[in-house]
């Protein structure tokens, strides 16, 4: 989410990747002499927090739980299946197969995109 | 030696035709079976390359940095800017704000070369206070009104004779150290912009309550990651600093969208330069304090993020980092509506009313980041307070964020009037 937009969906687990993949991109910095202390201190900022932020979520999961007591199963059973189909018993299980299928679906799409330009610009079409 | 020869071959008698026909079609079959397979395998290529700097290399700098900001000579001087500044502040009908927005600039750490305050023909005194702030402000006045900030600014921008120009809006105010820790980021050569850190001047009405933690969340938690990879969505026109000869070969702020520094970040990236983010050099705008310009300000938002992705969709997707990001916020953006508005209350009704606690879903990785932040800068029970109103800007922003794309892209009524947003 962005000022002015409105959600974090898979944009949230998109920069989760980008967190992930800092420091292996510092590590290729490094061995050209690029990288700093600094860098590596702003890196392990950045996965202190999405560690934080996981933790909370799973344990929001286990407040909703304890909130709804036997409810909650028969919710998170009814979830999954309008979720995936009954491909998951697990609520937070299928939300997060369908945010993942949908951020692999939109990059797949932008590489896709990029490709067709470049082979249109490869034979002469703008 | 290719002359002689080829004027032997003229001279000489001719080879028959038809056997030399057939071999010369061998050998055109071949050339263009190869030039096909190089057309083919070039792109193919070139996406390994890209995937390769997107995940090891996105944006190494191998020019010599150079400091930009030179220490005083003389004690009790300000420290000065090599190549010089500019500060542009385009205004209309500022009165209330403009003498605060000059007078945090006249409080610099730093020596501003300039400093020129657009008067966009207002209707009010916002000239006369813009002049009573000191000799050194120079105030221009168009013949007529520009219409729109882009236009004020590159009014403006033909008097810029310093390196760098710095744009600020008239209802913002500047932490007295905010270039001072912005200008070092041209050090590097490749640095084209460089955007400072936004936070409401005015915490208090439930609009502002719910902007104060959506920048918190936008400048602390995902600007700092794009800045990682050298790839800021926005550098934020309430706030920016440029190279001026770059801002130039640009042709200034754009006017075909609503959205100029949105569309200017963009294309910076076009001629393959980079955007920094300083966290460190804050700035203070006054936000919209009712839903009245609240509306005016989104509908130009996401107008203007709409009408910057029909201009440089073929631009983005070239752009390693940046196509991503922006597929993701436009996926999010669209799809929200459909799960705010449609899909969520229809499972509350028809499947299990626990379904109305998925508006809540992504609760932690809002609130844990923005409280962190806030915390530490001693503004802990602020920004907790502040949480509920942002659940209620997020469905305000999605309305917006629909109706944007279904005017441009859809219904064709894109919109070309820039409002001022408070």
């Amino acid at each position: 989410m962005f000022a002015g937009l409105p959600a974090t969906g898979i944009g949230g687990i998109f920069y989760m990747g980008l967190v992930f993949f800092m420091p292996f991109k510092e590590l290729w910095r490094a061995m050209k002499g690029e990288s700093s202390m600094e860098r590596w201190m702003f890196i392990a900022s950045r996965w202190g927090l999405f560690a934080i932020v996981i933790a909370m979520m799973w344990l929001q999961g286990a407040i909703m739980k304890w909130a709804m007591g036997a409810d909650m199963s028969k919710f998170m059973a009814a979830g999954a299946s309008a979720a995936t189909g009954n491909k998951t018993s697990s609520l937070a299980g299928a939300t997060l197969y369908l945010a993942l299928l949908s951020l692999v679906g939109v990059m797949s799409l932008v590489y896709l995109t990029r490709f067709v330009i470049m082979i249109r610009s490869a034979l002469g079409h703008r | 030696m290719s002359t002689i020869e080829s004027q032997s071959s003229s001279i000489g008698p001719k080879a028959p035709a038809q056997p030399a026909s057939r071999s010369e079609k061998v050998r055109d079959g071949i050339r263009r079976s190869s030039q096909f397979v190089e057309t083919i395998a070039e792109p193919a290529v070139r996406v390994g390359k890209e995937i390769k700097s997107m995940l090891l290399d996105p944006a190494p700098v191998k020019q010599t940095p150079r400091s930009v900001v030179a220490p005083s000579i003389r004690p009790g001087d300000k420290p000065r800017l090599l190549g010089g500044l500019t500060v542009l502040i385009p205004a209309y009908n500022e009165g209330k704000y403009v003498a605060d927005t000059i007078r945090s600039v006249q409080r610099q750490s730093v020596h501003i070369d300039h400093v020129i305050v657009i008067d966009d023909c207002s209707t009010d005194n916002t000239g006369d206070i813009a002049r009573a702030c000191g000799k050194e402000i120079v105030v221009v006045r168009p013949p007529k009104n520009c219409g729109s900030k882009a236009t004020a600014l590159n009014y403006a921008l033909d008097y810029v004779s310093t390196e760098y120009t710095l744009a600020i809006d008239a209802d913002t105010t500047l932490a007295d150290d905010a270039i001072e820790k912005l200008m070092p980021h041209f050090d590097q050569p490749k640095t084209a912009a460089v955007c400072g850190m936004v936070l409401p001047r005015f915490v208090s009405t439930m609009w502002e309550r719910g902007r104060y933690i959506e920048y918190l969340y936008a400048f602390l938690f995902y600007k700092p990651i794009q800045d990682y990879y050298e790839r800021p969505l926005i550098a934020s026109g309430c706030f920016s600093a440029y190279k001026t000869d770059i801002l130039r070969q640009l042709g200034g702020w754009n006017t075909r969208t609503v959205g100029e520094d949105m569309d200017l970040t963009w294309s910076v990236y076009r001629l393959g330069l980079s955007v920094r983010f300083s966290p460190e050099a804050m700035c203070y705008p006054v936000e919209p304090n009712n839903f009245h310009f609240m509306s005016k300000q989104l509908e130009r938002w996401c107008a203007g993020f709409a009408q910057c992705i029909k201009v440089h969709w073929k631009d983005i997707v070239g752009t390693s980092v940046l196509r991503s990001m922006v597929a993701t916020a436009l996926w999010d953006a669209v799809v929200s509506v459909f799960a705010l508005f449609i899909l969520l209350p229809l499972l509350a009704i028809f499947v299990h009313p626990a379904f109305l606690l998925g508006y809540f879903l992504d609760l932690p990785t809002i609130v844990v980041p923005v409280l962190i932040y806030a915390a530490k800068r001693g503004e802990f029970f602020k920004a907790l307070s502040s949480i509920p109103a942002f659940w209620v800007l997020r469905f305000v922003n999605t309305w917006f964020v629909t109706r944007a794309f279904w005017n441009e892209f859809i219904g064709k009524r894109s919109i070309k009037v820039f409002e001022k947003g408070h």
